[in-house]
């Protein structure tokens, strides 16, 4: 292999390979999705949402993290799957240290409601986990559907790819100051481990009643 | 050196952490208290409402139309109607009911909102339990606020978005390039949101790391734009522009982060660049967030521009210089675009269904002052007066087969449409990563179809083609990588990483039409045979940040395997 081909694999090894400990012990969010009953639609539940210990530790440190949601509903049949439709939600969680407490809010089809402030991340976590049950339901009897649950977790402003792309092909910033401050704190939240992380689950296939 | 930096970083992080402070120190607990901005604002809007204001029930029947604003005191409020402004409910639930309209935004302060799936909000929804604490006086109301309490986080989160801002501006001005290095923008930003769109204007100088701090010829660009946006989803935009830039020749084959890593990582600049200097307006229609129509309008003046020794980290064997930056036609051109982009994709991020379509109609007319250098039988005449007109389709369709497999497909034409022939600027290539990656960049075999130069290599190798056909497909499976071992009797994953196994395949080529008896010459209203496209395969991992691909030729087996890396997916 050419020396640019051996560069390009070690930064893949290095960016792709570098998040053992994260993902060690099973240590992530799990995320289920109940089939809806007759007539009802499906739910998600997103658990474990804190668990790696880097975005725990930055949800701890004071920045402000962003759960955006979204559950599928898919068909089975003919030459592609189609997608039936979709729900989406997000939740934000930031740490007040001044008044530890951890205040969170839901966002949902352009209504931001407050979902209330806890004393500790554990109870702000357990309501966060609740479940979020929807209107999703498949409509033509006898088809094969399943659901698709996707949840993209990251510590606002903190993707690095989205930083590093936004400063690669130009972004509207802010001041100088905020620039260099936005700058040393991504610089700090990437030591940290800081990223979006993506995470996603299928149900099995089933048959909608008629 | 590493003493120096040790410092750096120390002082950084001590920055960070004093900025930090700083900032959780203004922040104060205030679940249960309206945020005395929020409180203010709600007064102010009451006060100013004048349709409709009232401080019992309402109700606004399906039959009825509130022309303006409606203010709510202590509700609750029943909407089955057509409200064309903005509501405002305080201390006060709001209720929608079937075909209940609301052109305006929908504020509720000290109450919740029901059925808005039944309803159409034109505006932004804000919804805060907090009550709001107040006074009246006359029929005005006087809100009570601590003065000692803040905004909790979110509010001045939310808030900080929608506010207007005047400040300066500081960023990158586009990619690292082996032009200008790294070209930064400085300037002052005006924003101001106008609840029925917003008024933007952005005056930035462009220094240049490569060339604006050179002794003798210091080059220093300026990017002035301004804005006018009717509505939010949807609507209309209207802008200006003044600009001095460099531009890239062709951008659609790489992301602006590809090619900026791959300059300053691996000295290899995978764009060629021009200068542009004029000024343009532009009208806009938004059918959605996803779908939009702009035509634009610009007079500017286009020009050479050489290649400088911008930093790079790795520089490869020797002392390889950079590849040099093709001369093109300078001139005055005067250029119309229309540009449809449609997006019904269900992530943009790792789409699994839908359509990405851009398609952009040029018309260009102008004068070539000097013409660029162009292989010998690609361009049949020097005319100086030129008009031309060019097409360029994007379509990519992604197919979900299965619950773990997708299916995706990319066709690009584009080219010479009619007129005169291309200027260089308006060239295209089948050439690089981007595009049929078995093929090494800017490396040409005999008949070169992928920049369609011909006779001796020209300095840079530009893109000389006037039309292109590419198409790419794909085949995506999950791929779930993981290690576990025994800890403590029991087993525990140590490693896992998910991505998919890419599979593809591509053909493409470029052609000229206007050079009668060039090797890679066609009619106008013909299409090069399927044998002389260039084709390779290839397979992958993409674990969606980044992907590592395998690409081999097949149309030309002796080209060596390639192997590459793309950020996200290849399209």
């Amino acid at each position: 292999m050419s020396h640019p081909g051996r560069v390009c694999v070690l930064l893949f090894a290095l960016i792709t390979m570098r998040s053992p400990v994260s993902h060690a012990q099973g240590r992530q969010p799990l995320l289920s999705i109940t089939l809806p009953a007759a007539g009802a639609g499906g739910a998600a539940t997103a658990a474990n949402l804190f668990a790696e210990s880097d975005m725990r530790e930055l949800v701890r440190s004071g920045f402000p993290a962003l759960l955006r949601y979204r559950l599928e509903l898919w068909r089975q049949g003919g030459l592609f799957d189609a997608l039936e439709g979709q729900v989406e939600w997000e939740l934000i969680i930031q740490y007040d240290p001044s008044a530890q407490r951890y205040g969170v809010i839901k966002r949902q089809n352009g209504k931001l409601e407050d979902a209330g402030s806890f004393a500790t991340l554990a109870t702000a976590q357990s309501a966060m986990e609740r479940t979020q049950r929807t209107t999703l339901a498949p409509d033509r009897g006898g088809a094969r559907y399943y659901y698709a649950f996707l949840l993209n977790i990251e510590a606002l402003s903190v993707s690095d790819m989205d930083q590093l792309e936004r400063w690669l092909r130009g972004v509207r910033g802010g001041t100088a100051a905020s620039a260099v401050g936005s700058g040393l704190r991504t610089l700090m939240l990437r030591m940290l481990g800081g990223e979006k992380r993506h995470y996603q689950t299928r149900s099995p296939s089933f048959v909608a009643e008629r | 050196m590493n003493r120096v930096r040790l410092i750096h970083v120390a002082g950084l992080a001590l920055l960070v952490s004093l900025t930090a402070r700083k900032a959780d120190a203004q922040l104060r607990d205030t679940a249960n208290v309206l945020p005395r901005d929020v409180a203010r604002e709600v007064v102010a809007l009451f006060n100013a409402t004048q349709a409709l204001r009232t401080t019992t029930r309402l109700v606004i029947d399906s039959a009825r139309t509130v022309l303006g604003d409606v203010a709510v005191l202590n509700g609750p409020v029943m909407i089955a109607g057509h409200v064309t402004g903005r509501v405002l409910a305080i201390n006060a639930d709001v209720i929608l009911t079937r075909g209940a309209r609301i052109e305006g935004d929908l504020l509720v302060v000290g109450g919740e909102v029901e059925g808005l799936r039944d309803a159409r909000i034109g505006g932004e929804i804000r919804v805060y339990h907090p009550p709001l604490r107040y006074a009246e006086t006359g029929d005005q109301l006087t809100a009570v606020v601590d003065e000692g309490a803040e905004y909790s986080w979110w509010q001045r989160w939310e808030h900080a978005r929608r506010h207007n801002f005047n400040r300066l501006d500081i960023a990158t001005a586009g990619v690292y390039n082996r032009v200008e290095g790294l070209p930064v923008r400085i300037g002052p930003v005006l924003y101001r949101d106008q609840g029925w769109g917003h008024v933007r204007l952005d005056a930035t100088t462009i220094l240049r790391t490569a060339s604006s701090f050179a002794g003798s010829t210091p080059d220093v660009g300026h990017d002035v734009h301004t804005e006018l946006r009717i509505g939010r989803q949807y609507g209309v935009s209207l802008g200006g522009r003044l600009f001095q830039v460099v531009q890239g020749v062709e951008e659609w084959q790489l992301s602006n982060v590809e090619v900026g890593l791959a300059t300053f990582l691996f000295h290899r600049d995978y764009r060629d660049y021009f200068g542009r200097h004029g000024g343009l307006v532009s009208a806009a229609l938004r059918a959605t967030d996803n779908a939009d129509l702009t035509f634009s309008y610009s007079d500017e003046r286009w020009r050479s521009l050489d290649a400088h020794e911008p930093l790079t980290l790795w520089q490869g064997d020797g002392d390889r210089g950079w590849r040099q930056n093709p001369h093109v036609d300078d001139g005055r051109f005067h250029v119309a675009n229309l540009t449809l982009r449609v997006d019904t994709r269900n992530d943009d991020f790792n789409p699994w269904a839908g359509w990405y379509v851009l398609a952009d109609f040029e018309r260009g007319a102008g004068r070539i002052d000097a013409l660029g250098p162009a292989s010998s039988g690609v361009r049949a005449s020097a005319l100086l007066p030129t008009r031309y007109q060019r097409g360029f389709v994007d379509v990519r369709r992604y197919n979900r087969l299965a619950p773990s497999a997708a299916l995706n497909l990319r066709l690009v034409m584009g080219g010479w449409l009619s007129g005169d022939p291309l200027p260089l600027e308006r060239r295209l290539s089948i050439d690089g990563p981007g595009t049929v990656p078995g093929f090494d960049f800017r490396v040409s075999d005999r008949p070169d179809v992928g920049t369609c130069s011909a006779g001796v290599p020209l300095p840079g190798r530009p893109a000389e083609c006037e039309r292109v056909a590419l198409a790419q497909l794909e085949y995506r499976n999950d791929l779930r990588i993981s290690y576990s071992a025994w800890e403590d009797g029991q087993r525990v994953n140590q490693f896992r990483a998910d991505g998919a196994w890419v599979f593809f395949a591509d053909a493409g080529r470029g052609w000229t039409v206007n050079a009668p008896g060039g090797a890679s010459n066609y009619g106008r209203k013909e299409l090069p045979p399927l044998g002389t496209y260039r084709t390779d395969i290839g397979a992958g991992v993409d674990f969606e940040k980044l992907g590592i691909y395998l690409a081999k030729a097949v149309s030309t087996p002796k080209e060596p395997l390639n192997v590459f890396i793309r950020v996200r997916h290849r399209f």
